[in-house]
C-alpha cells in the first residue's frame, strides 16, 4: 500500500490531550511565562501547556481511553481528553509541532508503548505524533505578540511549525496542526548527469546539486569518467560515461572540506617578515609528524590519526578511545537538535573505533555570542536562546545515554553570533585484547557482510558533510538539521558491546557525515571493494531515491563487517536488545564502489579514485605582526580601589559561574566520578579538571580539561595555540595528573581562509592557522603531550541582518581547543583546588610577567593590548612535575591555575571556595616588568599555580620546588576575609569571601 | 549463602553496571538480565532473591519518567512480579526504577494492592533535571533496606522526582503503616527544609517509600552512586570512610538473607 492509498481512505487522526490537574504545578508552563515576560517583554497573565498526541491510527472510543488513562496521563496528576479539547477557557493557544520528517523521538515511543498494550501492529504509514499546545491568557495580547511568542520563543522553523489561533475563532477554525506525515509521491530512479564540456557547466552541476566541489576538483572528476578504461569498465554493469546522480554525490561528499580536510591539506606558501616558506599540508607537516615522533616514544599511545577516534593505554586490561567534533552549522540553525546530534554523534566516534568501546564520558564547550548581547546584529536565534538550546541538547544526549557529561566550557565572544563552535568529546574504554588481537585494530574481510544497525534511514540529514562546509545563511536547506535519538543509540550501544565480546564482527564504524557512502566506503578499503543493495536498507518511509539512500546522514546508524557464519547469533542478540539490524551486502577484493538498487548498478567506481582521487588546494597565507595591525599596549588608568575591580572582574561573563549549566548534567552515572566539576565547601564552584575512575574498583583514573582561549588570536594565534595547550595542560597537574601521560586533541574551528570575493583577508586568516600549527607542533614535542586525535571545521563564518536591515559577514575568531585525558596511577592523590585549613602557606608557582596582552582585565576596559602571555616550555615542564611530585606524595593540600583573569581570580575563587580568608602579600610573588597591583593580579602569564601547603610540609615542598620558580605569598586565615597588601605594602583589597563569591555568581543567576 | 540479585537492563536504563557492583561488594550474587530476556523465558524472575530496577533514562523518560517501562512490565511480566512479591523476596527501584515501579503500582502496595497506582513522582518544581547531593534522614519504617541506618548522603539525578499522592488517605496511610522510609532534610536534619534541600518539592520531602511489608522499596536517591570515599563530594577536603554510605542499603538487602 503506497502513502496515496492511505490518503483516499481519509482516516481523521486522533488526538489525545493531556494536561496538569489545577492543583499541580505546570513548571514548563511557569518557566514559558517568565521568558514571555522578561526576555520578550510581552504582559502575559496565565500560560497552560497541553501534551498533545495525535495517533493516525484507527481506534476505538474504547481504546482511546484506556490508552488516556493507562499510558498518556498520569492518573495522581494530569487530566486528559480524547478527540475533543481538554480547554476552552483561554485568549490564545499556540501549537507547535515538527515538520513531516524531522525525528519525533516521543512519538516513536509513544507508537512502541500503544502496540504493547492493545497488541495491534502499526501499519505502514500509521504513527504517533507530538505537539504541544501553549493556551495563553492576556488581556492587550495581540497576534502580533503571538507571532513573536511563537517564533521566538516556542519554535523554531527550522524543524518545528506552528498554528496561533485566538479563543474567539476556535470554533471556525481547524485548531489543529496538520499531522506530520512525510509523503513523497515519487518512484524511485536513478539519475544519469551529462556533465558537458564547458568550466560553466561543470560549476553549474557542482552548485546545482550542492556538491560544494571546486572547478578543478569538478575537472579530474569529469576527467575520471572520460577515460577509456573507466568506460570499458563501466559499460559491463550497463553504466556509460556520464556519471549517476549518486557518483557524483559520493565523490561531492567524500571529496568535501568535511570528509577530507582539504585546508589542512593544502599546499601552502606562507610568508611573514622573515620570508616565504611552502607548506605540505599543515596536517602531515604539524600535527602528524608531532603526533608519530611521541607515539614513537611514549608505550601509553595506543593508535592515532586513523581511527574514528585517537587510543591510548589505560592499563593492561583497557584501552581508551578520546575523540572530540565540532557541531556548529547544525547548532546554529536549530541549536538544541544540533547539540543533541552532536554529543549522540560524536558518542559514535569512540564506538566505532578499533573493536568498539563502552562509553564512560563526555564533555561539552559552548562558544557564543554573549547571552545579554544587545548591539546591532539580528540573528535569527539570539545567543541567549541559542546557549539554552545547546545545553539543553547536550544535556538529553548524555543523560538519556547513560553517559557523565563531568565538564565542560563556555566562551562568549559576539563573532560567535555569526556561527557558534560547539564542542563535544567523547570517550570510551576497548578491551586491550578481543579475542587474541589488539583492541585498537580493525579489518573487514572480503566475504564479510556488510551490516547496518540502529535507526533507519529518511531524508534527513542529506548533505551535511557538504553543507557544513559552507558559510551560515539564510540559503542553508533545513536538510542537515536533525534531531538526535539517544534511546535507539543507547539500545544500539549495549548491543554492540555484548556483539564484540562474542566476536560477532570483525569491523565496525559509525555512519555520521556521508552515511553508508562513507561508512561503508571506508570500511572497503580494509578488503578493497563491496557490493551493496540500496533497496535492502530499511527507510523511515518510502519514495527516497538510490542516492538519497546512500549518503543520508540519518543518525544513530553504526557499520558492521560481519563474517558469514556469525550472522545468526548476532540476529538473535539483535532481537534482545530490539535493535534493528539488516544486511546491506557484503565486501569485495574488486577494487569497486560498486551499489545497486533492485539489480541495476547506481555507482561503480574505482575504490582508489574515490578516496584518493582528490587534486590538492593551493593556498597562500600573509602573516602580519600585530604592531604592523595597530596594536600596541595601553596605559590604563590607576586603580583607585581594588575590591570593587575585583567583583567586576569576577561577574565577567567569561570567569563567573555557570553552576545552573553543570548541575543539568548527570556527571556521575556509572558511579565513577571522583572528582566533580563542582568542589569546595558548597560544592558550587568549578574544579580545574574532572576526575573519573572508569574501572569500578580500580585505583587508576582519567583527569578531563579543556584549554581555550580564542581572545588571544586577536594578537597572535601561535601563542593563542601555545596558552590553550598549557592550559589544558596545567588543568591536568592541579588535580593531580602529570606529564608522564597526557594526551591531546585538538579542534581547530576557523574562518575561512578560503579566498572568496566576501573574504578580502583570507590569506592573513590562513596565515594565523598556520601559526596556530606551528606552536602545536612546538609545544607537543616540548610537553611530550602527543594530539591522539583531532577536528576541524573551517567555515565560522555566517552572514547576519542588522537593525538597519543590512547583512553583514561575520567571521568568529580563530578558535582552537585543546581538550586533554591525563592518566592518574591513584585516585586517592587527587586534590581540589578550594583551600582547606586555617594555617597553610599559600605558594605561587612560575612567574608573573607583564602580559595582559588579549586579558579579560583589558577587554573589561575595551582594549586587546600587545603583551600576549607566552609558554616557556621548560620553566613550566619543570615546575609540572615538581607539583606532580608534590601532590603525589601528599604535601599538597590545594592547587588552583591562574587561567582567565589570573592571580586575583585564582586567589578569590581558591578562597570562596574553601570558606576561608586568605591573607597575600603582592610584594612576595616572583614577577619581572611589573610596577603596578592591577598588573600583577590581573596577568595572564601562563605556567602559574597557586598552591596551599599545610605547615609541617614547608620544607619538603620548598625542597622539591628549589629549582623552579615560586614565591610564599600568604596564609589560609581562620575568618572569612581575602585581604592582599599592594607592592607598596599597604591593603589594597579587603574583602568577605561570601561577598566576592556573590558577585562571581550573580551574573546567570536567573538562568 | 550468597542470594541471587537480577539487575534489570536494556531499553535505556543506565545505571546497572554500578548496581551490579554495589551489590556484588554487598555480598550477593548480581547478574544484569535484559528485560527481553525475562519476556522471551530465557531468564526466570523466580531463580532469584532481590530484583532490583535501577536508575537511567528507561524509554527516554518519554512520555512519563518510568512509565513506559512500567508499561512494559505490566503488560509482560505481571505473573512472575507479582509471584515474586508473594513470595516474600525483595525488590529495589532507584530513580527512574522507582519512578517505573510506582507507575506499575507495586508501590505503595498499600493493603496488599500490587496493581492500582495510587501516588506518583512527577516533574521537579524547578523544571529541570537538577544533579546534586542531598542529606536524607531515614524514618522508622517497616523498610528492610534502611535498617540500622540514620542519616544518608547521596546523590539525587533527575528531572521528575517529586512525590505527590493520591488524596490524603494514601499519605496517612502511608504514616500509619510506617511505609515512609526516608525524607531529605538539611545539614542538621531538619526534613521542613525547601529547595534545594528538597530537590524537587516532594510531599513532606519524601525521598523513598517502601510497602507495607518492608521489602519492596524505591528511592530517588542513588545509593549506587556513593559506594567509595572518592565518589563523596568533598572527601578532597573532609574525613570521609573508605566505604561509601550507600553501600549500607545493598548489605541490608543481602542480610535479609543470611
Amino acid at each position: 500500500m503506497s502513502d496515496s492509498d492511505i490518503d483516499l481512505k481519509n482516516i481523521m487522526p486522533h488526538r489525545i490531550e493531556v494536561a496538569f490537574k489545577d492543583d499541580q504545578t505546570d513548571a514548563l508552563a511557569d518557566g514559558t511565562k517568565k521568558r514571555i515576560i522578561d526576555d520578550l517583554k510581552i504582559n502575559v497573565q496565565l500560560v497552560k501547556t497541553v501534551d498533545v498526541y495525535t495517533i493516525d491510527k484507527e481506534l476505538s472510543a474504547g481504546q482511546l481511553e484506556f490508552l488516556g488513562n493507562e499510558l498518556f496521563a498520569d492518573p495522581i496528576t494530569q487530566h486528559f481528553s480524547c478527540d475533543c479539547p481538554l480547554f476552552t477557557d483561554f485568549d490564545w493557544l499556540v501549537e507547535v509541532g515538527y515538520k513531516p520528517g524531522v525525528t519525533d523521538n516521543v512519538g516513536r515511543t509513544a507508537a512502541t508503548a500503544i502496540v504493547e498494550m492493545i497488541r495491534e501492529e502499526f501499519g505502514p504509514g500509521e504513527a504517533v505524533y507530538t505537539s504541544r499546545q501553549y493556551l495563553l491568557k492576556g488581556k492587550d495580547l495581540k497576534e502580533e505578540d503571538l507571532d513573536a511568542i511563537a517564533g521566538n520563543l516556542l519554535g523554531n522553523d527550522m524543524v518545528q511549525r506552528w498554528i496561533i489561533v485566538s479563543r474567539a475563532r476556535m470554533q471556525d477554525t481547524d485548531y489543529h496542526l496538520p499531522v506530520a506525515k512525510v509523503r513523497i509521491q515519487h518512484t524511485p530512479s536513478i539519475g544519469h548527469i551529462t556533465l558537458g564540456q564547458s568550466d560553466d557547466a561543470l560549476m553549474e552541476i557542482s552548485s546545482s546539486r550542492k556538491l560544494a566541489l571546486n572547478l578543478k576538483e569538478m575537472q579530474t572528476l569529469q576527467a575520471y569518467f572520460q577515460r577509456e578504461d573507466v568506460i570499458e569498465d563501466r559499460s559491463k554493469v550497463g553504466l556509460d560515461a556520464n556519471p549517476t546522480d549518486a557518483e557524483l554525490e559520493v565523490l561531492g561528499q567524500s571529496w568535501s572540506e568535511h570528509c577530507k580536510h582539504k585546508i589542512f591539506n593544502a599546499l601552502i606558501s606562507y610568508s611573514d617578515s622573515t620570508g616565504t616558506q611552502s607548506i605540505e599540508s599543515l596536517f602531515d607537516t604539524y600535527i602528524k609528524r608531532s603526533t608519530r615522533s611521541l607515539q614513537e616514544k611514549l608505550d601509553w599511545v595506543a593508535s592515532t590519526l586513523w581511527d574514528n577516534s585517537g587510543v591510548m593505554r589505560f592499563n593492561d586490561k583497557w584501552l581508551i578511545a578520546l575523540k572530540c567534533e565540532t557541531h556548529n552549522s547544525p547548532s546554529n540553525e536549530e541549536p538544541y537538535g544540533g547539540a543533541l546530534t552532536g554529543i549522540v554523534g560524536v558518542y559514535r566516534d569512540p564506538m566505532g573505533t578499533g573493536q568498539g568501546c563502552r562509553l564512560i564520558f563526555g564533555t561539552y564547550g559552548f562558544c557564543t555570542g554573549s547571552p545579554y548581547y544587545q548591539g546591532p546584529l539580528r540573528p535569527k536565534l539570539h545567543p541567549r536562546r541559542l546557549l539554552e538550546g545547546v545545553r539543553k541538547g547536550v544535556e538529553h544526549g548524555g543523560n538519556k545515554h547513560g553517559v557523565p557529561t563531568p565538564y565542560g566550557i563556555t566562551y562568549f565572544d559576539d563573532g560567535y553570533i555569526g556561527k557558534p563552535a560547539i564542542f563535544v568529546l567523547a570517550a570510551g574504554l576497548i578491551p586491550a585484547e578481543v579475542h587474541g588481537n589488539p583492541g585498537y585494530k580493525k579489518n573487514a574481510e572480503a566475504e564479510d557482510l556488510i551490516v547496518m544497525c540502529g535507526g533507519r534511514v529518511g531524508v534527513d540529514g542529506i548533505h551535511g558533510a557538504t553543507e557544513s562546509s559552507m558559510e551560515a545563511g539564510e540559503w542553508i536547506t533545513a536538510g542537515h538539521v536533525q534531531i538526535g535519538d539517544p534511546f535507539t543509540q543507547k539500545k544500539m550501544h549495549d548491543f554492540l558491546n555484548e556483539a564484540r565480546d562474542w566476536g560477532l564482527y570483525r569491523c565496525i564504524t559509525d555512519n555520521g557525515a556521508g552515511g553508508l557512502s562513507s561508512s561503508v566506503g571506508e570500511m572497503a578499503q580494509y578488503s578493497n571493494g563491496f557490493e551493496m543493495h540500496l533497496d535492502r536498507v530499511p527507510l523511515k518511509y518510502s519514495g527516497l531515491d538510490p542516492w538519497q539512500i546512500l549518503v543520508s546522514e540519518s543518525q544513530e546508524r553504526m557499520t558492521l563487517a560481519v563474517p558469514p557464519d556469525a550472522l545468526g547469533e548476532l540476529t538473535e542478540l539483535a532481537k534482545k536488545h530490539d535493535v534493528e539490524i539488516s544486511v546491506l551486502g557484503n565486501f569485495t577484493a574488486s577494487g569497486k564502489f560498486h551499489t545497486l538498487y533492485d539489480g541495476q548498478t547506481v555507482t561503480y567506481l574505482d575504490m582508489e579514485f574515490v578516496h584518493k582521487g582528490l587534486p590538492q588546494m593551493q593556498l597562500s597565507a600573509q602573516w602580519k605582526e600585530p604592531e604592523q595591525r595597530g596594536l600596541s599596549e595601553p596605559v590604563l588608568d590607576a586603580v583607585e580601589n581594588h575590591t570593587p575591580l575585583l567583583k567586576k572582574m569576577l561577574a565577567q561573563e567569561n570567569i563567573c559561574s555557570k553552576e545552573y549549566i553543570t548541575r543539568q548534567y548527570d556527571h556521575e552515572v556509572q558511579g565513577t566520578s571522583a572528582i566533580k566539576p563542582l568542589i569546595g565547601k558548597d560544592s558550587d564552584v568549578n574544579s580545574d579538571a574532572a576526575v573519573v575512575r572508569p574501572v569500578l574498583g580500580s585505583r587508576e583514573a582519567i583527569a578531563i580539561s579543556v584549554g581555550i582561549n580564542p581572545g588571544y588570536g586577536l594578537i597572535d594565534t601561535y601563542h593563542m595555540a601555545a596558552c590553550a595547550m598549557d592550559e589544558a595542560i596545567r588543568r591536568i597537574i592541579a588535580v593531580g595528573g602529570s606529564l608522564k601521560q597526557i594526551a591531546l586533541n585538538d579542534n581547530f574551528c576557523w574562518p575561512s581562509p578560503l579566498p572568496t570575493p566576501g573574504n578580502p583577508d583570507a590569506a592573513y586568516k590562513m596565515a594565523q592557522l598556520v601559526r596556530a600549527n606551528k606552536a602545536l607542533y612546538d609545544y607537543t614535542l616540548a610537553f611530550g603531550t602527543p594530539c591522539i586525535s583531532g577536528k576541524d571545521s573551517m567555515s565560522m563564518d555566517g552572514t547576519v541582518v542588522d537593525s538597519q536591515g543590512t547583512w553583514n559577514r561575520i567571521s568568529a575568531l580563530p578558535t582552537l581547543q585543546f581538550s586533554a585525558a591525563g592518566k592518574i596511577d591513584d585516585v586517592n592523590c587527587c586534590i581540589t583546588m578550594d583551600v582547606k585549613k586555617p594555617g597553610d602557606l599559600v605558594y605561587i608557582v612560575g612567574m608573573t610577567r607583564n602580559e595582559l596582552g588579549g586579558s579579560e582585565y583589558y577587554q573589561m576596559n575595551g582594549v586587546t593590548g600587545l603583551n600576549i602571555p607566552r609558554v616557556d616550555a621548560d620553566a613550566s615542564k619543570s615546575i609540572y612535575n615538581a607539583l606532580a611530585e608534590a601532590i603525589t606524595r601528599n604535601l599538597v593540600h590545594s592547587a588552583h591555575g591562574c587561567y582567565r583573569g589570573g592571580l586575583g581570580i585564582a586567589l578569590a575563587q581558591k578562597a570562596f571556595a574553601g570558606g576561608y580568608g586568605m591573607t597575600i602579600d603582592l610584594r612576595q610573588v616572583p614577577a619581572e616588568g611589573i610596577y603596578r597591583d592591577d598588573t600583577l593580579l590581573y596577568s595572564e602569564s601562563t605556567g602559574r599555580l597557586v598552591v596551599t601547603v599545610p605547615p609541617v610540609n614547608r620544607e619538603k615542598f620548598e625542597d622539591l620546588m628549589k629549582r623552579n620558580i615560586y614565591g610564599h605569598i600568604g596564609y589560609v586565615t581562620g575568618d572569612d576575609m581575602l585581604t592582599v597588601a599592594g607592592l607598596d605594602g599597604s591593603t589594597i583589597i579587603s574583602e568577605q569571601i561570601d561577598s566576592l563569591k556573590e558577585a562571581w555568581q550573580e551574573t546567570f543567576r536567573g538562568f | 549463602m550468597k542470594p541471587r540479585a537480577l539487575i534489570l537492563y536494556g531499553y535505556g536504563i543506565n545505571c546497572d553496571f554500578e548496581t551490579q557492583y554495589a551489590f556484588e561488594l554487598a555480598g550477593a550474587e548480581a547478574e544484569r538480565v535484559h528485560i527481553n530476556e525475562l519476556i522471551s523465558g530465557t531468564k526466570k524472575l523466580e531463580n532469584f532473591h532481590i530484583l532490583a530496577f535501577p536508575g537511567g533514562f528507561s524509554f527516554a523518560d518519554d512520555i512519563g519518567a518510568g512509565k513506559v517501562l512500567a508499561n512494559k512490565i505490566k503488560y509482560n511480566l505481571s505473573e512472575p512480579l507479582q509471584q515474586f512479591i508473594a513470595d516474600n523476596k525483595l525488590i529495589i527501584g532507584i530513580c527512574n526504577g522507582f519512578q517505573a515501579m510506582i507507575k506499575m503500582g507495586i508501590l505503595p502496595g498499600i493493603k496488599g494492592d500490587y496493581h492500582s497506582q495510587s501516588a506518583t513522582i512527577t516533574f521537579n518544581d524547578s523544571g529541570r533535571f537538577e544533579d546534586r547531593w542531598v542529606y536524607l534522614k531515614i524514618e522508622p519504617s517497616v523498610s528492610v533496606f534502611t535498617r540500622g541506618i540514620d542519616r544518608l548522603y547521596l546523590p539525587v539525578r533527575h528531572g521528575e522526582g517529586k512525590f505527590a499522592v493520591r488524596d490524603r488517605t494514601v499519605l496517612k496511610n502511608l504514616y500509619d503503616n510506617k511505609q515512609i522510609a526516608l525524607k531529605y532534610c538539611d545539614a542538621k536534619g531538619d526534613t521542613q527544609a525547601s529547595y534545594p534541600w528538597n530537590p524537587n518539592g516532594a510531599l513532606d520531602s519524601i525521598a523513598g517509600i517502601c510497602d507495607q511489608t518492608g521489602k519492596v522499596y524505591g528511592m530517588m536517591p542513588h545509593p549506587e552512586g556513593f559506594l567509595f570515599r572518592t565518589n563523596h563530594p568533598r572527601w578532597t577536603r573532609d574525613d570521609i570512610p573508605e566505604s561509601g554510605e550507600g553501600l549500607k542499603i545493598f548489605q541490608n538487602a543481602v542480610s535479609f538473607f543470611r
